[in-house]
């Protein structure tokens, strides 16, 4: 039975609450909605208590932060400061264009050595598919055509309620212009997350991912910290300030089985608890 | 992706063009990044470890577009060198990569990834891999 988790302000309180109401429904759950009203925010939670839990596990466990970079790669970014406007100077709308364009090349170039990563176990990347979907031909950048596409929203003042996508997984193909599209056969492994639509309401650009799987206790904090620098770097290129953050995941896991059972899991909402507090 | 008229006009142009064949604008040289000046594949068979590391500092600040004296007060890796993020390090095998005219040339199921943690580590990393592979060719 879907579950709609109460909107929280804050990426961390999101995923405590989040995992919490998973955990008390058995360790798993379908249709799960989670939503972050502020996603810039990240909140009172210490990640060094999640990332500690995942090394006194002895967790395979990648860093929040390394997570993270799979959905946006924030070291290869320079963030501007101010958001792109049709209005603002033609130099400083050169800069914005070229932080961006620096992005795309960089990470493409870099994608041939990222798919060696042993640990790789789908020879791309989150990031990777948006900004060069597997064996299109010429490459597909679904994130340079999304900010064209709500730039031209913004100039012409059509942003009200449209949308645009961006497809990470088979299953979330688009049109003609997806090469893996449904013959992707994996049920279980990479890629989790699937889709993000952007929409556009009420003039903030807004994110729904889609996650086939999500798991809870090694991953989704970092998605969520992910998902957030995306939405902020599309607000940031296409002028449109950042709305709200939405994850729906077909089914959410809080990993009992690889963190210590159902007690496990209580120890690190405990922990989580006692360091956040209330506001998490 | 194929624009149509529900999708924007695509008349905005400019590298953001809802229309994907517009031709992407260049900007001038302040906006671009500087070309980066990498040593030919020769040339960098030549250099040592140390050599290379001044060399791999000065491509991140080029890359970051901040001054040398800034990108050298990082935070330091316990060998003294800088600390670079995994991200960084992985650009700068490619850039290098690159020079040496193979595909492929650096394979990270070989590398070791504490050796890419610092400045100094990725630059015996390279150093090794250019001497080994130069031996095998």
């Amino acid at each position: 039975m879907t579950i709609v988790i109460p909107a929280s302000t804050s990426l961390s309180e999101a995923w405590a609450r989040t995992l919490e109401v998973v955990h008390e429904s058995g360790g798993t759950a379908l249709h799960v909605v989670t939503t972050v009203t502020d996603p810039t925010t990240w909140g009172a939670l210490d990640p060094e208590v999640v990332q500690g839990f995942h090394r006194d596990a002895r967790s395979a466990a990648k860093p929040i932060e390394t997570v993270a970079s799979t959905i946006f790669p924030q070291d290869l970014y320079r963030w501007q400061g101010r958001l792109w406007h049709p209005e603002l100077p033609e130099a400083d709308r050169e800069e914005i264009d070229a932080a961006a364009q620096e992005l795309f090349t960089d990470y493409q170039e870099m994608l041939p050595l990222i798919a060696s990563d042993p640990s790789n176990t789908w020879q791309s990347t989150y990031f990777g598919r948006m900004v060069q979907w597997p064996k299109s031909k010429p490459p597909t950048n679904q994130l340079q055509w999304c900010i064209g596409y709500l730039r031209t929203q913004l100039r012409t003042g059509k942003g009200r309620a449209n949308s645009a996508d961006i497809a990470t997984g088979g299953e979330g193909e688009l049109g003609s212009i997806q090469i893996h599209k449904s013959d992707e056969r994996r049920i279980v492994g990479g890629p989790c997350l699937v889709h993000v639509d952007l929409s556009v309401h009420q003039d903030h650009v807004n994110l729904l991912a889609t996650y086939r799987h999500w798991h809870l206790v090694d991953r989704a904090l970092g998605n969520l910290l992910g998902l957030s620098r995306l939405l902020c770097f599309l607000s940031e290129q296409s002028g449109y300030p950042v709305g709200e953050l939405t994850v729906v995941s077909g089914m959410a896991n809080a990993q009992r089985d690889d963190f210590g059972g159902k007690r496990g899991i209580d120890g690190l909402l405990r922990a989580t608890t006692r360091v956040a507090g209330d506001g998490r | 992706m194929t624009a149509n008229d529900s999708w924007g006009d695509g008349s905005f142009g400019g590298l953001f063009s809802a229309d994907e064949d517009a031709p992407i604008r260049s900007a001038g040289p302040s906006i671009i990044r500087a070309p980066l000046a990498i040593p030919k594949f020769g040339q960098l068979l030549a250099v040592t470890p140390a050599e290379l590391e001044a060399l791999l500092q000065s491509l991140l600040s080029g890359r970051r577009r901040e001054d040398p004296s800034k990108t050298v007060g990082g935070d330091l890796h316990e060998d003294g060198s800088l600390l670079v993020p995994s991200l960084e390090a992985v650009w700068l095998l490619t850039k290098i990569g690159a020079q040496t005219g193979r595909a492929r040339f650096f394979d990270l199921r070989k590398i070791p990834v504490a050796n890419l943690r610092s400045l100094r580590g990725i630059a015996h990393v390279i150093h090794d891999a250019l001497h080994t592979r130069s031996a095998s060719a």
